[in-house]
């Protein structure tokens, strides 16, 4: 139990130290090997047999549809698209940012693809406009939490890959708080819009969100392929990321003409760049695990928690592990694989339902994107906006206490998140 | 606007990250990003033909999740590697930038001094793990297992000469780089 607390302290030290994650993993697990007494060849065993999940290769598959959609000229035609169906209203952009980012989850599934990508654009044209620069970064950082929770979701891989959870189940866990907490920042953001006399921009025009929903109708075909094969048990999640890359690659190359095969070849380094880290991160995860049950550390954290949380509620323990994902998250990303395996043995022995804390998970990641120090979302929009970040942190309280909010509603009412896989069984 | 948005997608996806580099780095890059594109494009052929064949012609190809699985391997550490090549490795850097200067070296290459070392561990064990079961052969196609495992060896082990060989190029520039 020492030489397991000495290893995660370790592991946090060389985090802290900027050294890369995989090395702090590899490290960590090595001198609990060592002050244990384990066979270090456990360690690649391990690895190869964490790696060795078909739910896994639906990372890369999707990772790569993605890159795909994301150079093939699909944003162009999702822009277009949602300013026709929102940006007529007052704060018009800011609603199209948000709208955009949904449309984004639901084909990139990268919330960090999402704000590179439209960010890099919104962000100067709302300050453009009259937006303050720090609203307008906060917008576009806190829509992009949107993506992660509708499928397909990197983070969600990472955990079924974890987990040994149904990634067809938590795909559809994903989607209705997804819906949902897209039109609770519309909503906000409409509010916010009157409050603070943002501008509205011509009128609704049904000619134009006629003519920008059939350019746009083929990219749909993408999230009708994810959803629509899960829900009527056409694939597994890994096919429907084949059939996505695919699909894809046929819109981008063939119909939208925007990638020549050459760029397929740089689109594809991507996704292997990409994925490779992950992967490997995943890996060493199952092997961090290992090491760490095996010295009893999830049993010493599920006693900690239950002298911590002094009652025998489910909801209440799930708040203590949602904290604690919270505060992991602040420091973490990618988050998932170095913690779920240290309190995975916990949620099952306080019979947490794994497909709805999947989803709370995935909300833990997004808050540790929008919270310092870490805060991904915000280093990102802060480069982009050219303001400090604590100007956005402040700016994006509304949206940040909304998300708050919104994780505790999910957390009190399981059925938003585990209603449509139920259906499904 | 709207032109704008696609453009930045597609700069975001398709920009060289080997420009400016020596024509030794791109063509060991260029040797990673082929091996990996083409693990890449196997696995998708392969999940892709074998839904299809089990839907269409209700003929699924037996080995393909068996060999889809075994690449998994090949294809992290490819892209490990390259991520090491192009210093795009995940790590928190928050901190490290709020050292003073002075620090930010020393603390720099401790840092990359033990990526070395731990890659160099993983590469001396994976390789016991590979003459231990590089013999085992696979259910379905029976090939060994060390064609496919034998990638955390050698993937471990370039990665460990990337990290050795930027510890030199920066000791070298005296940690301008």
């Amino acid at each position: 139990m020492t030489g397991a607390l000495i290893s995660i302290l370790l592991l946090l030290g060389l985090l802290v130290l900027g050294v890369p994650m995989i090395v702090s993993l590899i490290t960590a697990v090595a001198l609990n090997f060592a002050l244990s007494g384990q066979w270090p060849l456990q360690l690649p065993q391990t690895m190869v047999a964490g790696m060795s999940t078909f739910t896994l290769i639906a990372l890369p598959l999707f990772v790569l549809t993605g890159t795909i959609m994301n150079a093939g000229g699909i944003s162009t035609r999702l822009f277009e698209f949602a300013r026709a169906l929102v940006g007529w209203m007052r704060g018009g952009l800011a609603q199209v940012n948000v709208l955009t980012s949904m449309f984004f989850g639901g084909m990139i599934g990268s919330s960090t693809a999402d704000l590179a990508g439209s960010g890099s654009i919104l962000i100067p044209a709302m300050k453009k406009e009259g937006y303050p620069a720090e609203v307008a970064a906060a917008v576009s950082a806190s829509s992009s939490g949107i993506g992660p929770l509708i499928p397909p979701s990197s983070p969600m891989i990472l955990y079924s890959a974890v987990t040994g959870t149904s990634l067809g189940a938590l795909f559809l866990a994903g989607l209705i708080p997804g819906l949902l907490l897209g039109l609770v920042f519309m909503l906000l953001v409409a509010v916010l819009a009157f409050l603070f006399r943002w501008k509205r921009h011509g009128a609704l025009s049904l000619a134009d969100i006629w003519t920008s929903g059939r350019r746009s109708i083929l990219a749909f075909g993408l999230p009708a392929i994810i959803v629509g094969g899960l829900v009527l048990g056409v694939f597994t999640p890994s096919e429907a990321g084949a059939f996505s890359v695919v699909y894809a690659i046929f819109l981008s190359c063939f119909v939208y003409r925007a990638l020549r095969l050459r760029d397929l070849y740089r689109v594809f380094v991507n996704a292997v760049q990409l994925t490779g880290e992950l992967l490997l991160i995943v890996s060493l995860s199952f092997a961090l695990g290992s090491s760490l049950s095996s010295a009893h550390v999830p049993q010493a954290l599920a006693g900690l928690i239950d002298a911590l949380v002094v009652t025998d509620s489910t909801y209440v323990r799930m708040l203590a592990l949602f904290c604690l994902a919270i505060v992991a998250g602040m420091f973490l990303d990618p988050l998932i694989p170095v913690l779920v395996p240290v309190i995975l043995p916990t949620l099952v022995a306080f019979q947490i339902d794994l497909i709805h804390f999947g989803v709370l998970m995935v909300m833990a990641v997004v808050i540790g994107q929008l919270t310092p120090p870490l805060a991904i979302a915000l280093i990102i929009t802060s480069r982009i906006a050219g303001v400090d970040q604590m100007r956005i942190l402040r700016a994006n309280m509304p949206f940040f206490v909304i998300i708050i909010l919104f994780s505790l509603c999910l957390m009190a009412m399981p059925g938003l998140a585990t209603w449509l896989p139920s259906m499904m069984r | 606007m709207a032109a704008a948005l696609g453009r930045a997608g597609r700069d975001q996806e398709l920009h060289d990250p080997d420009a400016g580099k020596s024509a030794v780095d791109r063509l060991v890059n260029r040797v990673a990003e082929v091996l990996g594109v083409t693990t890449l494009g196997t696995i998708v052929l392969l999940v892709f033909l074998n839904a299809v064949g089990r839907y269409v012609f209700a003929s699924a190809i037996v080995w393909a999740e068996e060999l889809v699985i075994a690449l998994i391997p090949w294809l992290a550490m490819t892209g490990v590697f390259l991520s090491v090549r192009r210093r795009a490795v995940i790590r928190i850097d928050y901190f490290l930038e709020r050292l003073p200067r002075r620090l930010r070296v020393p603390v720099s290459v401790f840092a990359s001094v033990l990526s070395a070392a731990a890659f160099v561990y993983l590469a001396r064990y994976s390789l016991d793990y590979l003459t231990f079961f590089g013999g085992d052969l696979t259910t379905y196609l029976e090939l060994p297992t060390g064609w496919f495992t034998s990638a955390m060896a050698i993937g471990a082990a370039a990665s460990a000469l990337a990290f050795a060989l930027d510890i030199f190029r920066t000791s070298r520039s005296g940690g301008a780089r």
